[in-house]
């Protein structure tokens, strides 16, 4: 492969694209182009680190260390979350309007609810009268019960639980 | 179909736990989101405003737009692809804005002081052989290839922010870097 063709090539590749084999196979055996390819990674590398995303040079970002910046150093910022705060814009912290403890007492009272139907007066009649086929319709009632108990619970908790774990939607 | 996100680029990740943090309640999060792209914002703001408190005024505009419009983005871009479109499209939609875009490589010293002399001397050269393939490109396209070489951005996430074909700009970055690879090989064998 000529020396042009095998850089224009190269010149043609996305950032962070795999070098295709033949253009590899071409730059082990021309120390001209190698040297060129050296030359412009280098040089593409230096113009773009000054714009490289600060705290991936300098500062890793620990979530314990967030409330404590709430107010940044730089006048810019500092204004603009000024003016985020001021216009009453922020977002309402999970904790404090998410809670599941009606949520738990419900569903432990359709628990037990259903865990005393079979020593109960309705147990006893429904055991008396249809004998073990009984067992399949609360299975069945209970399952329902279980299942509209869960959807409404994650249903009207979505927000929550998006912002909790992290899922997305993908195409 | 959903999926968990913690299988991106740990910096995508980094990205999206902060816009998580931050929506759910913790400012801080989004403090820290502001402080690693403000750089990026104020470079474009000054590309298009070209004076540094236009910039300054477009930084903050920007990031409250960024604020307020988290709750929508759902991590199908990255975050800074998805940061680089809203702030390309205020300073487009800006009234504020000078008739052209000035490349970085024209009218911006960007001051890095982690360089050496011999990456300075380097970066100089070939911010200068970038100007000159810029030349009398139209304003759009001269965007571009400041989004491929300065903010070291793909050719996907560039056309997601500009709206321009995938080829288009590659033909563009394409030229830029033949002219940078001639001003390189230049200096090396001086």
């Amino acid at each position: 492969m000529k020396c042009e063709v095998a850089f224009d090539r190269y010149l043609s590749l996305d950032k962070n694209e795999r070098v295709p084999f033949e253009i590899t196979l071409h730059l082990l055996v021309c120390p001209s182009c190698r040297t060129s390819v050296r030359l412009l990674t280098k040089a593409e590398r230096s113009i773009a680190n000054p714009m490289t995303p600060v705290s991936a040079r300098v500062t890793p970002f620990s979530p314990e260390l967030a409330p404590s910046r709430a107010v940044s150093s730089d006048p810019i910022i500092a204004a603009a979350m000024a003016r985020i705060s001021a216009s009453g814009l922020s977002y309402v912290p999970i904790e404090r309007h998410v809670s599941f403890s009606r949520w738990v007492l419900a569903g432990a009272g359709l628990a037990a609810g259903f865990a005393v139907i079979p020593v109960s007066q309705i147990g006893s009649w429904g055991y008396d009268t249809f004998g073990t086929a009984f067992s399949l319709p609360l299975c069945i009632v209970f399952g329902l019960a279980l299942a509209v108990y869960g959807g409404l619970f994650i249903g009207t908790n979505i927000d929550f639980f998006v912002k909790k774990f992290g899922f997305q939607h993908t195409a | 179909m959903f999926r968990l996100t913690e299988d991106r680029h740990p910096e995508d990740a980094e990205d999206w736990s902060l816009c998580k943090e931050t929506l759910a309640g913790n400012s801080g999060a989004f403090t820290v989101l502001a402080e690693r792209y403000r750089k990026r914002i104020f470079g474009l703001g000054y590309s298009f405003f070209k004076n540094p408190d236009d910039a300054e005024d477009f930084v903050q505009d920007v990031l409250v737009k960024l604020y307020v419009s988290l709750g929508s983005f759902r991590g199908e871009s990255k975050f800074s692809t998805w940061m680089m479109r809203i702030a390309y499209n205020t300073a487009i939609n800006s009234v504020k804005r000078r008739r052209e875009y000035t490349s970085i490589a024209d009218d911006f010293e960007i001051i890095d002081p982690g360089q050496s002399p011999e990456d300075e001397l380097m970066r100089r050269s070939s911010r200068d052989a970038i100007r000159k393939a810029l030349g009398t490109l139209p304003d759009k396209y001269r965007a571009c290839v400041d989004m491929y070489f300065f903010y070291d951005m793909p050719y996907a996430d560039i056309s997601e922010v500009t709206g321009l074909p995938v080829n288009t700009i590659k033909s563009h970055v394409f030229r830029a870097k033949k002219l940078l690879r001639e001003r390189l090989d230049e200096g090396g064998n001086k």
